[in-house]
């Protein structure tokens, strides 16, 4: 028989229980991946000392942003470098005109040093293969050199083939992307005229900052900060804090999650029975021959490995899948280890205590009631 | 080889007790051929399961060579399966996603014994039966002949000194039942103790001894 076959064979021994258990067995890895990945962000936010959800809207009307001064872009930073470790988005509403319209001013933080990466997620560059085309905000740190325009970034030389003037994605959106790494004075004057040039008009600014202050410190101080502004930023009642969005969309996150777990133990449980007890016979077969426990643990064992070797790559590929539709990363950095050792002590729980009701149940089997007789 | 000694076997069931063995007694030497013969329903599977330490006794003692098999605990039970005892059940018993080889291959397995020395022993068990070159297919699409050499194959392969067959030959034709007891003659030839549960007059004279179950109790023919 050809070596294929065989293996074919193993797998397909009893078909119904094949598809079943691979099915199941890769939504419960899939669940208890997920779980890991919550204590994971949970640790995370422990260590940051504050809420770590992918993105934090903090909300702040600002009443007059006619006066906008080299003050204004100050300020701006400043609270750009106390969130900059964050996936946190700091928005800035400003009445305009007839108050119906209003001026935003969207700061992204981004955690990281400007990368490619980072400048082309931003919409404001475009990855062409023979260059990139930026912002017209970058375009203070680009350089020229025979005739040609380069920017560097993050130790890469890209050439400039384009830039986009007040590039929008939707329609009255005028963005401004700023990497606050190399931001100059050159640069500061470039976001002040920005401001002023599109004030009373409809705007959308966004700036890309990144910062090495100490975050914790920072945000530790942060409503002090803000109180002190000398800007007329009004924060007390207008500020949409988002820590309460943290706290429901954390405890509804948790107790899904646990939920989750509970449904996927259960699942693992009910299908694990009913799959040894599809093996009845053989496991009495067995018994009859001598086998004691122990043979009985290492054959089941043997086989959810079997079908693990199936599931984990299809696990794969649904988290991928998973984690592509929803725009997340699949890399989260820190406590990677943390969540790989969760992920492996999960199956291992919830796969051996899945067998051992089944186990008990073949414990009771008698062979001499299961097989003999006329 | 083997004493049974004062052997009571009742089935307490549902509120009714059904006294199957009645105080037997009993003597097996080492290298005999018997014959186990009695009407349907007299307990010769249950005396069966007795000496093949897969049932236990309700009363009396039993002695297998030197291990007092009624004293044993049950993990001690299913060693003394594994080490001492060949079954040839009723019905086959073969493990139905599993092929002939696998089948025949699983008392080797659960003795650890390494990969190649199995797969020599197989083959050459199976060649013996001749249904080597049966040996990747499952046990469904076997007959009923091949079924029962692939059983008696596995029984075969571990080298127990006991066997023990419940109606080897109940499904078979003449010509396969006969082929089937020199199987068992051949065994016993060399050197293993073989007890044959039978209905089949031709087949117990093959044997060298008989004996007749009836209401619960064990007697000698001839
Ligand atoms: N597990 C059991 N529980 C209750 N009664 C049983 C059980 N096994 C066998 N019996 C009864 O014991 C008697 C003998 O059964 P068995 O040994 O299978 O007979 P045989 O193999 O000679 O046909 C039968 O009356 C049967 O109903
Ligand atoms: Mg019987």
């Amino acid at each position: 028989m050809p070596y294929y076959k065989k293996i074919i064979r193993i797998f397909t021994r009893d078909r119904i229980s094949f598809f079943l258990l691979i099915i199941n067995y890769t939504f419960i890895i899939f669940i208890i991946y997920n779980f890991a990945e919550l204590v994971q962000k949970i640790r995370l936010e422990e260590e940051a000392n504050t809420p770590y959800e992918y993105q934090k809207n903090i909300e702040l009307i600002a009443n007059d942003m006619y006066n906008v001064n080299s003050d204004t872009v100050d300020e701006i930073i400043s609270l750009g470098e106390e969130y900059s470790r964050y996936n946190t988005r700091l928005i800035l509403y400003m009445p305009v005109g007839d108050g119906i319209s209003e001026f935003q001013v969207d700061i992204c933080f981004n955690p990281e040093e400007l990368t490619r990466e980072s400048v082309e997620t931003f919409l404001d560059t475009e990855n062409k293969n023979e260059g990139v085309y930026i912002g017209e905000s970058i375009l203070p740190y680009t350089f020229s050199e025979n005739d040609k325009t380069f920017i560097i970034i993050a130790q890469d030389i890209y050439e400039v083939k384009g830039i986009y003037q007040n590039s929008s994605a939707a329609g009255n959106d005028q963005r401004i992307a700023v990497s606050y790494y190399s931001l100059t004075e050159n640069g500061k004057e470039k976001i002040e005229s920005k401001l002023k040039e599109n004030l009373g008009m409809e705007m959308y600014v966004s700036f890309m900052l990144g910062s090495d202050e100490d975050i914790s410190t920072a945000f530790a101080e942060f409503g002090d900060r803000l109180n002190s502004l000398n800007i007329s930023w009004v924060t007390s009642e207008n500020e949409v804090d988002a820590s309460y969005q943290n706290f429901w969309y954390k405890t509804l996150n948790r107790l899904s999650s646990a939920g989750m777990l509970i449904f996927a133990f259960l699942d693992c449980y009910a299908v694990t029975t009913m799959w040894v007890m599809r093996r009845k016979r053989e496991f009495l077969i067995r018994k009859a021959l001598g086998a004691g426990v122990t043979d009985i643990i290492k054959v089941l064992v043997k086989d959810i490995i079997k079908y693990m070797i199936v599931s984990v790559p299809l696990f794969m590929v649904m988290e991928l899948v998973y984690k592509k539709t929803y725009g997340e990363d699949f890399n989260v950095g820190e406590y990677e280890l943390l969540k790989y050792i969760i992920l492996t002590a999960g199956i291992f729980v919830v796969f051996l205590f899945s067998l051992i009701g089944p186990l008990i149940s073949i414990h009771k089997m008698n062979p001499a009631e299961g097989l003999g007789g006329d | 080889m083997l004493t049974l000694n004062g052997i009571t076997k009742i089935y307490d069931k549902d509120y009714s007790k059904t006294k199957v063995l009645d105080n037997v007694s009993l003597k097996i030497e080492k290298g005999e051929l018997t014959a186990l013969m009695g009407v349907s329903g007299s307990g010769k599977t249950t005396l069966l399961n007795i000496l093949g330490g897969m049932d236990r006794a309700t009363e009396g003692t039993y002695d297998f060579m030197d291990i007092q098999v009624n004293m044993l605990t049950q993990s001690q039970l299913n060693k003394f399966r594994k080490e001492n005892v060949s079954f040839v059940f009723q019905n086959f018993a073969l493990m139905n996603h599993f092929s002939v080889f696998e089948n025949v291959e699983l008392p080797l397995l659960m003795k650890n014994v390494p990969r190649r020395k199995r797969k020599i022993k197989v083959c050459a068990i199976l060649e013996q039966m001749g249904i080597l070159e049966m040996k990747d297919k499952l046990p469904i699409h076997l007959s009923g002949g091949q079924k029962q050499r692939c059983a008696i194959a596995r029984a075969l392969v571990s080298e127990s000194p006991l066997i023990l067959a419940d109606e080897p030959t109940g499904a078979l034709d003449r010509k396969t039942s006969a082929a089937i007891m020199e199987l068992f003659k051949e065994m016993n030839a060399a050197g293993r103790t073989v007890i044959i549960v039978t209905h089949d007059r031709n087949v117990a004279e093959a044997c060298n001894r008989i004996l007749y179950i009836s209401d619960g109790k064990v007697c000698e023919e001839k």
